[in-house]
């Protein structure tokens, strides 16, 4: 997105680019996670998918996992998979 | 969220999306944060908007809260506001011709090792609600052993009204944080010139009183470096009905 932005002292800066942050919690860390949150979320915004990143801070104590995405008009989502114990726990240790 | 929705919340906030075949922004501002509404709804999710100006923020909020509402998701149960933030406004506001000098040191000489504050709490004036002033606390560091305001910046603090009033202070935290300067400077103690910080809050809510404001700190010769924090208010959704 972008505006005319008026700061606190009253100077005006003209069409300054923001993103506007959209952040979904899904309590289970799974690939089936991801997929819902690019299948729920990626078809209704316009344009093409520039990057997409997953981040995976996953061995190390529980801390979100994000994936990022960017759109060929410069609008940014970021959505933060934050991992529950129990799935952190399941992920970890449980042989399949 | 809807691309309809995301342009309703978009023009809600005063702005409009980007198309792949506008300029880029062509000067850059590393650091700057503009002002934000975040909308947090029941399960843990939110949206963050950038808001355009500060006038109508309540308004704006009402707005965009029945927007996301509408989606027929989880529902928006808190709003925070988090104030904009420069890094640097040295530049800007300094007026030609300051000289830089160390300014008196906000540290009490007579009791090492004990810092004093000058405190209570300010008529402050919201960005949310202009009609009335209410009570915000404040607490600076001062050399002064009686808990004066530092002598460094006893004039401004005094000029735009932050002040002391006859009232206690409220237990807890404060949700509310108010607009502030954060000021380095450089100031002289018995070892030698030092570095200092200080956050210097603003209680008039009027931008030509904060831009003079922030004038007046840049045209210490003192300062060496001026940042600016807007108004923050970690429960915005409890002011609207």
């Amino acid at each position: 997105m972008r505006q005319d932005y008026t700061t606190d002292i009253g100077y005006t800066y003209y069409a300054v680019g923001y993103s506007m942050v959209q952040t979904v919690v899904i309590p289970e860390i799974t690939n089936q996670a991801v997929d819902v949150v690019l299948t729920t979320y990626l078809p209704v915004v316009n344009g093409q998918v520039l990057n997409l990143k997953d981040t995976c801070p996953l061995p190390k104590g529980i801390k979100p996992r994000t994936v990022e995405i960017e759109l060929a008009d410069r609008t940014k989502y970021r959505f933060d998979i934050l991992l529950t114990l129990r799935s952190l726990y399941g992920h970890s240790y449980s042989p399949s | 969220m809807t691309e309809a929705v995301a342009d309703s919340i978009i023009a809600a906030a005063g702005g409009q999306r980007v198309l792949p075949t506008d300029p880029p922004n062509i000067c850059p501002d590393p650091g700057v944060e503009g002002r934000k509404l975040i909308f947090i709804n029941e399960e843990g999710g939110s949206v963050g908007v950038t808001m355009a100006a500060r006038n109508t923020l309540i308004d704006q909020a009402i707005l965009i809260r029945g927007l996301l509402d509408g989606l027929g998701g989880p529902r928006v149960t808190c709003v925070l506001l988090r104030g904009e933030y420069f890094p640097n406004v040295l530049d800007e506001l300094r007026p030609a011709g300051i000289v830089a000098a160390p300014g008196a040191s906000s540290r009490p000489v007579a009791t090492a090792g004990k810092q004093h504050f000058y405190s209570g709490v300010m008529n402050y004036r919201s960005d949310a609600i202009f009609a009335e002033p209410y009570l915000v606390p404040f607490k600076i560091a001062t050399s002064s052993l009686v808990d004066a305001a530092p002598t460094l910046y006893a004039t401004i603090l005094n000029t735009y009204d932050v002040v002391p009033q006859t009232a206690v202070p409220c237990s807890g935290t404060n949700p509310r944080r108010s607009r502030r300067y954060i000021v380095q400077s450089q100031v002289t103690e018995p070892t030698g010139v030092v570095s200092q910080t200080a956050e210097i809050p603003i209680a008039i809510s009027n931008p030509v009183a904060i831009l003079a404001a922030g004038i007046d700190i840049a045209s210490l010769p003192s300062t060496q470096c001026l940042a600016y924090r807007g108004e923050s208010n970690d429960r915005f959704h409890k002011l609207l009905p």
